[in-house]
């Protein structure tokens, strides 16, 4: 369905769909690694939740709550088919990635001495709760350090693994845009007893996910990051796994029935949706996944990455130019994290932002892979399937220009 | 850190019209008491605000903004000794204007941009208020006067006796006095500036003086002991020129002539003058000391038009040069 082409005519085709992309001189946005724009038709459903039917769902039994409640039940049950879950209620909604690893990690029944295994590369979201169970329960956080080359180290996994509680991994890098080999590692974790969370906030946008042909047993992911609303989440979880969990955010929502002694947990997955949910939010991110599913998610990596080979290779014309990430450009997905020697990379960002051309700079909330690798950040740019080879070339043109400042 | 100390100044003060400079100020001044405090900056500042500058330039100069990239620090050290330099010199003018009356201290008469409408080569005291406003000519009134009463040429001078920029154009005055002798008139009315203390009594003092026929050589040496002027030093100088002393201080101690004192300052007013010394010649209005040709220029072409009366005449920019309030 997609395909890359200088004239690019069929990007063109959903580039209408962008308000932000429609004007006589649209930017260049590179930040898709951090936000995605939103399509027309994800704001026309949010608007529709709040103009046509603004109720409460699951209680009321007025027009409009009757309303709230199918379309909420039919978000859910839309984004459980986009991720291939066995039922809806496999699908826990929450506000962002971290809070779906929060609850995890806070519900999951962990105790002194549990094993919890990271990459070195996971984004603070699935970094710090480790670290504060850490301190104050006493478990135990094991880091899996990447090969030399920034890849996935399966030989170090496999002797970490034995007697691990859970391995929590992030799925796709948003350091370096690098995949882990999430099937296998999925399968060794089983194999040793270990349960499995991944973090798909970078993975979920622009892939196709399948979350039972994983056999993954957690999974959770943004909503702002594949063209959906901010403040929605996923968090995927198998049923018998969930049943398991301990409440960890509690109150409205969460209990069928109330005494002063005691209470009875709603269902799932409900019971781990405390307060009001985010109606409008969950309804505009299910018309984001439709609409991803009109684009085709299976061509949108390989488009991503073609992108990026051609920025990659306009960056190294560039002297003392580095690239974070694998040699390989193909293991680097939609993902261009760089620096040049030199050159402040928050500078870059602000002198490209001069010409409308939008990147990210700093550590991108992986502090911790900066720190240890004495790295005071870098500039990333980011693709998405909306963005044009004429973007690419003229983010390119414009690095190399500011790169002649040094 | 340098330019943080510039951004300070500057974006406070834009920050009064915008909160959007606020911001930028507050993150100025962080930076500024980290590091003397001997913190590290954690805003990052001098180099956004140096990034946003370049992002600026590079599509328009890249040759400027690599310049600007790499010598921002020597450019703010530039801009921060500049920024001091004004500051300082601003102080000194406020304190001249309020102190002197003219920004560039007492003794001078080079132009003030506090003072305003100093456009030419001297100052004038000012009275305030729009510079802009119409000049008419007013009436010559029976004021003190010098040279041929039926000339066809009247220049009447409205000044201050406290104004240097009066005293200044008084070698003027007398050249022209010199130069055409009877064939003009030139009339002195007074126009005290409130901002020089003694003004009103001075004029005071020398209409009393014209009272016993003395008004020039009073005048002059008005002028000649203007700097430390006294009540007392206004009466020794009475009689130092051959006034009756005691006639003098009788009429100056009654105030006799104050109402015709303030006649002059109201025809000045009605006349829209702004600042001392301001000259009619028929009409045509001159503000400040300036250059004699401006003068002779003037005469000349009146004296062509033998006879003419004093014509009322509009200016919407006249030429610019006094002393004002």
């Amino acid at each position: 369905m997609l395909f890359l082409s200088r004239k690019s005519m069929s990007i063109e085709k959903f580039r209408v769909d962008f308000p932000c992309l429609n004007s006589n001189k649209p930017p260049v946005y590179l930040d898709n690694a951090c936000m995605t724009l939103k399509p027309t038709q994800v704001i026309d459903a949010m608007n529709e939740y709040y103009e046509e039917y603004p109720g409460c769902a699951g209680r009321s039994h007025h027009r409009f709550g009757k309303m709230a409640t199918e379309r909420f039940f039919e978000a859910r049950k839309t984004i459980s088919k986009h991720i291939g879950a066995k039922k809806p209620e496999e699908v826990i909604f929450t506000r962002n990635t971290t809070e779906g690893v929060n609850l995890v990690a806070n519900s999951f029944g962990l105790k002194k001495g549990d094993v919890v295994l990271t990459t070195d590369k996971e984004h603070n979201s699935n970094l710090i709760p480790w670290k504060v169970l850490e301190k104050s329960i006493g478990i135990k956080h094991v880091i899996v350090q990447s090969k030399k080359d920034m890849t996935f180290d399966m030989g170090v996994f496999e002797g970490l693994v034995k007697g691990t509680k859970l391995v929590s991994f992030v799925h796709s890098s948003n350091l370096d845009g690098y995949t882990i080999p999430a099937k296998e590692v999925i399968k060794i974790a089983h194999e040793n007893g270990a349960l499995v969370l991944l973090d798909g906030a970078q993975f979920a946008p622009h892939h196709k996910l399948d979350v039972r042909n994983l056999d993954v047993d957690f999974y959770s992911f943004s909503g702002h990051k594949m063209l959906g609303p901010t403040g929605t989440g996923i968090l995927y979880g198998k049923m018998d796994l969930l049943e398991n969990l301990k409440q960890f955010m509690v109150g409205g929502d969460t209990v069928k029935d109330s005494t002063y002694n005691s209470f009875v947990p709603e269902d799932i997955p409900e019971r781990f949706e405390a307060g009001l949910q985010n109606y409008a939010g969950m309804i505009g991110l299910a018309a984001a996944v439709k609409y991803l599913d009109s684009v085709g998610k299976e061509n949108i990596p390989r488009r991503e990455n073609e992108l990026n080979i051609i920025a990659s290779k306009g960056l190294s014309s560039i002297d003392r130019c580095s690239i974070i990430g694998p040699p390989d450009v193909r293991d680097r997905g939609g993902v261009l994290s760089f620096n040049i020697q030199g050159m402040d990379p928050h500078s870059l960002a602000i002198i490209l932002d001069g010409s409308e051309i939008m990147i990210r700079s700093g550590m991108h909330c992986v502090h911790s892979w900066f720190n240890a690798h004495k790295i005071n950040g870098c500039a990333r740019a980011s693709f998405y399937f909306y963005n044009t080879v004429e973007e690419v070339e003229m983010f390119v043109e414009k690095v190399v220009e500011a790169s002649k400042l040094r | 850190m340098v330019f943080c100390i510039v951004a300070i100044v500057v974006f406070g003060i834009l920050g009064i019209f915008s909160a959007k400079y606020r911001t930028y100020f507050k993150e100025a001044l962080r930076c500024v008491a980290r590091q003397a405090t001997l913190r590290k900056c954690d805003t990052d500042f001098d180099n956004k605000i140096k990034s946003k500058i370049v992002s600026k330039l590079i599509g328009k100069s890249p040759k400027m903004a690599k310049f600007v990239y790499k010598r921002f620090s020597a450019i703010s050290w530039v801009f921060v000794v500049i920024m001091f330099a004004s500051i300082g010199l601003t102080v000194f003018g406020v304190v001249n204007a309020v102190l002197y009356g003219n920004c560039n201290g007492e003794e001078s008469t080079e132009l003030c941009l506090l003072n305003p409408g100093t456009t030419g080569d001297g100052g004038f005291s000012s009275i305030g208020g729009s510079i802009t406003k119409e000049l008419k000519a007013p009436s010559a009134d029976d004021d003190p006067r010098i040279g041929g009463e039926n000339s066809s040429v009247t220049i009447i001078e409205f000044g201050c006796l406290e104004c240097k920029y009066t005293k200044k154009a008084e070698e003027t005055r007398k050249a022209l006095t010199e130069k055409y002798g009877n064939k003009v008139k030139i009339i002195f009315r007074n126009f005290p500036i409130p901002s020089h203390p003694l003004s009103r009594e001075a004029a005071e003092a020398s209409e009393c003086a014209d009272d016993q026929g003395k008004y020039w050589e009073y005048h002059d040496k008005m002028f000649e002991n203007q700097k430390g002027m006294t009540i007392e030093k206004m009466k020794q100088l009475a009689v130092d020129v051959g006034i009756d002393g005691e006639e003098f201080n009788q009429c100056f101690d009654s105030g006799k002539f104050r109402d015709e004192v303030e006649k002059d300052r109201q025809d000045g007013l009605g006349a829209g003058i702004y600042g001392t010394p301001t000259f009619f010649i028929n009409g045509m209005p001159i503000v400040g000391p300036a250059k004699i040709e401006e003068f002779t220029k003037i005469i000349d072409e009146e004296l062509v038009n033998t006879g003419s009366a004093i014509q009322e005449v509009t200016m919407q920019k006249p030429v610019v040069d006094v002393c004002t309030e």
